[in-house]
């Protein structure tokens, strides 16, 4: 009788096990790609690579790293010191922003 | 000290080619189909070729050109034309080397990864990627039909509905009465019924037409409603009123003849109706087992990934994704990191979990716009809103107008160019 409970706990863990083994044999993300996925979002608003078509919204192509800190700490602290960007700058931490601007200096 | 021109040039061939400079791409090998050339379908094209340019990206979209709901509205009240909603899909493709086929997905073989179209013809993956958009309940109005839409335009779907509603409205009668129906959430666009009404108020207010419009809404609040409300009182005072299914109830029944609608408690007469019927993801979604009952496609919100079918990604409308809304930038940005994600993914990486964002202006008239933006984030694998906030009272809405015309030049940069 005590065996059943047994046969069904390893019946579960055998089900489990293709899944966890798949998830355990991946390797963490390039910390590139990291960056890449953490920046893209900006490029719906300032255009491809951050280089802006149009007068509305700044480039970021231009800026260099202490630069963009400066404005994303500005914007952070100031809701009336932008549009959007106050409220969108308050949704990242500040080692998201130090690798956001790393991607774009090194880009 | 000047660089000279060798140097200069050297100097940039060398930068151009350095892993930095190409974004450090994976060198990974496999097929990727895309079902869908919309804001999700493309951008994906674009950005699986940025990601892992060895990948053989395939998509399967049957038009030539792209015509974009955004900016619908503007051709609705006259100040922009139907050529500005149109992208080509030709730069794409010769810049960012995948192959558009022309042809029509209908079926979906997910244990043998293969996609049949139409025409008979299949494609084999090795990760699929649907972004179809949304169909519409064509039978979930007694009176409303598909046939009747081309009569009646919901134009939710941009192209000749846009066309056929912007010719409708703007024949209009001075003293004409226009009525919008909005369906129950979800639905593509959430701000756009009452960014359409603005923009119709706003031609009237210009033509002095003296039209007025009702909102007959499914649901009791709205996105932006506050700053929508203030600026119909202040810019159009008693042109516009909103109706919510509180106080109508729901629709019952369209007598088009009569240019009547039913509701539970109430009926409601105008010379214009727009009825932008409920929706759910697209057929090819459906047919395939990527829906549940909610007739959206369930997917992990980190790699897109359905939960009811592996190697198929489904981004875009079609995907269920709360607290993202269904919109052209929530699709774009899913789409890069979708992309992301199936190269990682094919390289045996785990997809980076990064924030997504959703920024959404919308506009009162030619020169004043308000918008709303949101960061989204992970915790313990589910997506939720990390900041999001809408144009301060105070706010300058003539900067958001300018901000508006620059994010639909910049987000059509992103996607087509």
């Amino acid at each position: 009788m005590p065996l059943r409970p047994r046969i069904r706990e390893l019946l579960c863990l055998l089900a489990l096990l293709p899944g966890w083994a798949t998830a355990e044999q991946r390797k963490a993300p390039p910390e590139q790609q990291q960056d890449a996925a953490l920046v893209y979002p900006c490029f719906g608003c300032h255009g491809f690579k951050g280089h802006t078509q149009s007068r509305g919204i700044p480039a970021l192509d231009r800026l260099d790293e202490s630069r963009f800190m400066e404005k994303m700490h500005r914007f952070q602290n100031d809701p009336l010191s932008g549009s959007i960007m106050p409220r969108i700058a308050s949704g990242y931490d500040e080692s998201q922003l130090m690798r956001m601007s790393r991607y774009f200096f090194q880009n | 000290m000047s660089l000279s021109r060798r140097r200069f040039l050297s100097q940039s061939a060398l930068l151009a080619f350095s892993p930095l400079a190409r974004g450090n791409p994976l060198p990974v090998k496999g097929r990727v189909v895309v079902i869908g050339g919309g804001y999700a379908g493309s951008t994906a094209c674009k950005y699986l070729h940025l990601t892992a340019p060895s990948l053989k990206v395939t998509l399967v979209e049957p038009r030539l050109h792209y015509t974009a709901c955004p900016g619908s509205n503007a051709v609705i009240a006259g100040f922009a034309t139907m050529d500005q909603l149109e992208h080509n899909y030709q730069r794409l493709t010769a810049r960012y080397n995948f192959r558009h086929l022309r042809e029509t997905a209908v079926s979906i073989d997910g244990p043998g990864h293969r996609v049949f179209m139409e025409s008979g013809r299949q494609l084999e993956y090795d990760r699929l990627i649907v972004a179809p958009g949304v169909d519409f309940l064509w039978d979930s109005l007694p009176g409303y039909s598909r046939k009747l839409s081309e009569t009646l335009p919901h134009a939710w779907k941009a192209g000749s509905q846009t066309q056929l509603l912007a010719k409708q409205f703007q024949t209009l009668a001075p003293g004409s009465n226009v009525i919008i129906t909005v369906p129950r959430a979800p639905f593509r666009c959430p701000p756009g019924p009452y960014e359409r009404a603005s923009l119709m108020a706003a031609y009237s207010r210009k033509h002095n037409l003296r039209l007025k419009i009702r909102i007959l809404d499914a649901n009791d609040s709205f996105s932006k409603q506050a700053l929508f409300e203030k600026a119909w009182h202040e810019f159009y005072p008693g042109s516009i009123e909103w109706l919510p299914g509180r106080e109508t109830g729901q629709l019952e029944s369209l007598q088009a003849g009569k240019n009547t609608v039913h509701t539970e408690f109430d009926q409601f007469s105008a010379d214009l109706i727009n009825h932008i019927p409920p929706h759910r993801a697209a057929a090819i979604a459906r047919r395939n087992n990527l829906t549940d009952a909610t007739g959206w496609c369930p997917v992990d919100p980190v790699s897109f990934e359905s939960t009811q079918q592996p190697d198929i990604h489904v981004i875009g409308d079609a995907a269920l994704l709360a607290p993202m809304p269904k919109s052209a930038f929530s699709a774009n940005t899913q789409a890069k990191a979708c992309a992301v994600a199936v190269a990682s993914l094919l390289a045996d990486s785990e997809p980076p979990a990064q924030p997504l964002i959703n920024t959404c202006y919308s506009l009162l008239d030619e020169n004043h716009a308000i918008s709303i933006a949101s960061v989204y984030g992970y915790h313990q694998g589910r997506l939720l809103t990390r900041s999001s906030g809408v144009t301060p009272e105070n706010g300058d809405m003539e900067r958001e107008a300018r901000a508006a015309y620059g994010w639909y030049r910049n987000i059509h940069n992103d996607v087509f160019e």
